[in-house]
């Protein structure tokens, strides 16, 4: 099994990019569990959610927490799988459909949450 | 055989390999929890279906163990990056129990709420 020494230029900001990601993710992935599954008094309902995500800071917040965690999620996917794919083909093949699964989830995510408005 | 016999896992080695596994089954929830949230966009009906097919006690039960997932990887990238930024870097090992401690208390103090919620809330 040969190894690829490969010089990746943005190695290192990619990885820096991760960790700072990951602390946002700390902070909103938290409040997120906290908020929608613990300080709960009712049942989440399609009503409520809506009010919710209506909201500017909210939609703000759910938007970022969208893309900062499926950057974040996939990019670390690739992290991994990067260091036990060395075949070539089998790397541009996985990196393609990393690719496709972030351009799906951010599109049908966006779809999701762009929707709700004020008293809509 | 021999060899992984000699194999010593250490601490940080298991928090690595425990974090790498818990990141992969988060993305994976990731991408089912937007399919399952974008029924938002199906309407009201479409979504509490939706919901109250994940209403069961497998989903319930699944959910706890999500929680614990989130909160290791959550507690031990904190660390992480602490050790990365060259704090506490020869007290790793405190800092790993600390991690671990905080995860516990705070899963099972969601746990129990998330139990103590199975009969079902007030739906006003």
């Amino acid at each position: 099994m040969k190894y690829r020494e490969t010089v990746r230029s943005g190695g290192a900001l990619l990885w820096f990019f991760q960790r700072v990601t990951g602390i946002y993710l700390a902070v909103v992935l938290f409040l997120h569990v906290i908020i929608l599954h613990v300080a709960l008094k009712e049942e989440l309902s399609f009503a409520a959610i809506a009010e919710r995500v209506a909201t500017p800071l909210w939609k703000t917040i759910d938007i970022s927490f969208l893309l900062v965690a499926l950057f974040h999620g996939l990019f670390g996917t690739w992290i991994v799988l990067d260091d036990y794919i060395h075949k070539g083909w089998a790397r541009i093949l996985l990196f393609g459909l990393i690719s496709i699964v972030a351009l799906i989830s951010v599109t049908l995510g966006i779809l999701t949450l762009i929707p709700f408005t004020p008293g809509g | 055989m021999r060899v992984i016999k000699h194999y010593r896992i250490h601490l940080g080695t298991l928090a690595w390999i425990m974090h790498r596994l818990s990141g992969l089954g988060l993305i994976f929830y990731l991408i089912l929890h937007i399919w399952v949230i974008h029924h938002l966009i199906k309407g009201e009906k479409s979504f509490d279906e939706i919901m109250e097919f994940l209403s069961t006690p497998l989903f319930k039960f699944l959910e706890i163990g999500l929680i614990g997932v989130i909160f290791y990887h959550l507690y031990n990238g904190l660390r992480v990056t602490l050790i990365d930024m060259g704090v506490l870097v020869e007290r790793q090992k405190l800092l790993f129990a600390i991690a671990v401690v905080v995860w516990l208390i705070t899963w099972f103090a969601v746990a129990a709420v998330m139990v103590s919620r199975f009969g079902g809330l007030s739906l006003s």
